[in-house]
């Protein structure tokens, strides 16, 4: 190999496989092994040049998850996540992934990895990748069919019903609300950022059946609870005193009501058959 | 004095083709990458919309190992389907020897997902001209090439990047694309003057003018097609088109998608620079 072609594979090895430079940064000594001793390789700059080349890998996810993107730009800490992601996947992390959505949980779980938890720009991207992969997710599968009516009609649900979610639901806790991610996302670069609530947003991202479109609903804690819980196996009563430590009550079977009348949840009763 | 008419096009990216079936006169071509074609064939199509000119990072004409048969063959082959008038390239590798390669002989050589600026210096220039007779031999259209950004200086550099594009410019006659953005890049983190780097160039080479967006981050500049080309750049078209008039620029905007009213006023600024 001429000289020439050995900086050449030196730097190609380096880009591909960054945990190279990791340990050529520690260990000058191994470069001399390819030839290259002495000489002023720029061990960093190639690293982070690394990160370009990886975040040009994830542009295919740009349209998917626009704010995040957008906000990863405001903090300018593309190419340094990006860098560290490319060394994570080379030092054996998990490899990209091949669809959108599996390249996106690839990116965000690094990101709660390697996140700077007192930064607010970095949990408001955090937030921001969340929001955007939960409504990826529900878009990234067909929908689900239509069931058909509801075995149980409205003002019918009792304490002996079973509720199951129609459609597909998510449920995530965020910091920030989205549309305050949306709008930190396309603020000038040295605005305010907005302030971290006291509380979480608790969130439902809902695809009716045979629907495209994702609903976002802001729940409380008691929405939150119950829908974590409706598996279309446990009757109200369970569900209640999995909540609530005590019976389904009038009250509560009121406040549940509403997920059948609006069309997210079907409810039946015990022995009738799944829809 | 009698001008060519310098075409004004678009780079193949998200929404592209939707703003050129929305207003057909809008540019003169898209510049598709042959990358591209070769992975979703049915993107040929788009020809029907606006006329090709093939871009391409395969060649390697800057690298010691040789680009396959089966994709020269490949290139050649989208070139006449496309009906490109040039193939860009990158003046720049995308594939090296193996690590071990002296060891092992038969390892296979390291593929990157990215062009990587090579050293400067006579070897890799004997071998750029090498290739580009090599690769030419094969083509029927002409081969340009594109200054790549440099974020580093290769070791084993013994002049700079204008010197060396220069002295290819000399040897060979090679037609040119030249990316203001990397051009721009370069000298920012090498710490030259983007104007006097213009000024070094051989202009009267340049075929085709790139530009797009860069960003600074981590000390460095970097190439960012997802962002606008900044005022500085459309000021340092303007200086190029004193000097030469090129049969090309593109507008290279094609990581992200754009507003459309931020691509037609920077397209309708670049058409009001070329028909000065």
């Amino acid at each position: 190999m001429s000289e020439a072609a050995r900086v050449q594979a030196v730097i190609a090895a380096g880009l591909t496989r960054p945990e190279l430079i990791t340990r050529w940064m520690a260990d000058p000594g191994e470069l001399d092994r390819h030839g290259l001793a002495g000489r002023d390789l720029d061990l960093a700059a190639i690293a982070k040049f690394a990160g370009l080349g990886m975040k040009v890998r994830h542009n295919g996810l740009r349209a998917v998850l626009p704010c995040s993107f957008r906000l990863l730009k405001r903090a300018r800490i593309e190419i340094e996540l990006f860098a560290a992601y490319a060394r994570h996947v080379s030092s054996g992390g998990a490899p990209l992934g091949a669809t959108n959505l599996e390249r996106a949980r690839g990116l965000a779980g690094f990101f709660e990895t390697w996140r700077d938890v007192r930064d607010p720009l970095h949990g408001l991207i955090g937030d921001s990748l969340q929001n955007e992969i939960a409504v990826l997710e529900l878009r990234s599968a067909p929908p689900v069919p239509e069931e058909g009516a509801a075995p149980l009609g409205r003002g019918s649900v009792v304490a002996s019903s079973i509720l199951g979610v129609r459609g597909r639901l998510l449920l995530r806790e965020l910091r920030f609300a989205p549309q305050v991610i949306a709008a930190a996302s396309v603020d000038a670069d040295d605005a305010p950022l907005p302030e971290a609530p006291a509380e979480t947003h608790l969130l439902g991202y809902w695809q009716a059946p045979a629907c495209e479109d994702v609903e976002l609903l802001e729940l409380d804690a008691l929405g939150w609870a119950v829908l974590t819980r409706l598996d279309g196996a446990r009757s109200l009563d369970e569900v209640a005193h999995a909540v609530t430590g005590r019976p389904a009550t009038d009250v509560f079977l009121g406040l549940v009501s509403p997920l059948v009348e609006l069309g997210m949840a079907s409810a039946r009763r015990p022995g009738q058959p799944s829809p | 004095m009698v001008h060519r008419r310098t075409r004004v096009g678009l780079a193949f990216g998200p929404g592209a083709v939707d703003l050129v079936e929305a207003q057909p006169d809008l540019v003169d071509y898209l510049e598709m990458p042959f990358e591209q074609l070769r992975h979703a064939p049915a993107l040929l199509a788009t020809q029907d919309r606006a006329p090709l000119i093939l871009h391409c990072a395969s060649l390697s004409v800057a690298g010691f190992v040789n680009t396959p048969d089966a994709v020269v063959e490949a290139i050649a082959r989208t070139c006449a389907l496309t009906e490109t008038p040039w193939l860009g390239e990158h003046l720049a590798f995308i594939s090296a020897e193996a690590l071990d390669a002296d060891i092992d002989p038969g390892a296979a050589p390291t593929q990157l997902t990215y062009t990587v600026s090579p050293a400067y210096n006579e070897a890799v220039l004997e071998r750029v001209a090498d290739n580009l007779r090599r690769y030419s031999a094969r083509l029927d259209v002409p081969i340009i090439l594109e200054n790549p950004p440099l974020y580093f200086a290769a070791p084993g550099s013994t002049m700079g990047q204008a010197d060396f594009i220069r002295e290819l410019a000399s040897a060979t006659g090679v037609g040119l694309i030249l990316d203001l953005s990397h051009l721009m890049i370069s000298a920012y983190n090498m710490g030259a003057e983007a104007e006097s780097e213009v000024d070094r160039l051989p202009l009267e080479n340049v075929v085709e003018v790139h530009m797009s967006g860069h960003s600074l981050q981590s000390g460095v500049m970097w190439d960012d097609h997802a962002v606008t080309a900044p005022e500085s750049e459309f000021r340092l078209l303007d200086r190029v088109l004193d000097r030469v008039r090129p049969e090309a620029v593109t507008l290279e905007y094609n990581w992200d998608a754009f507003p459309p009213a931020v691509v037609r006023k920077h397209l309708a600024r670049v058409h009001d620079l070329v028909a000065r």
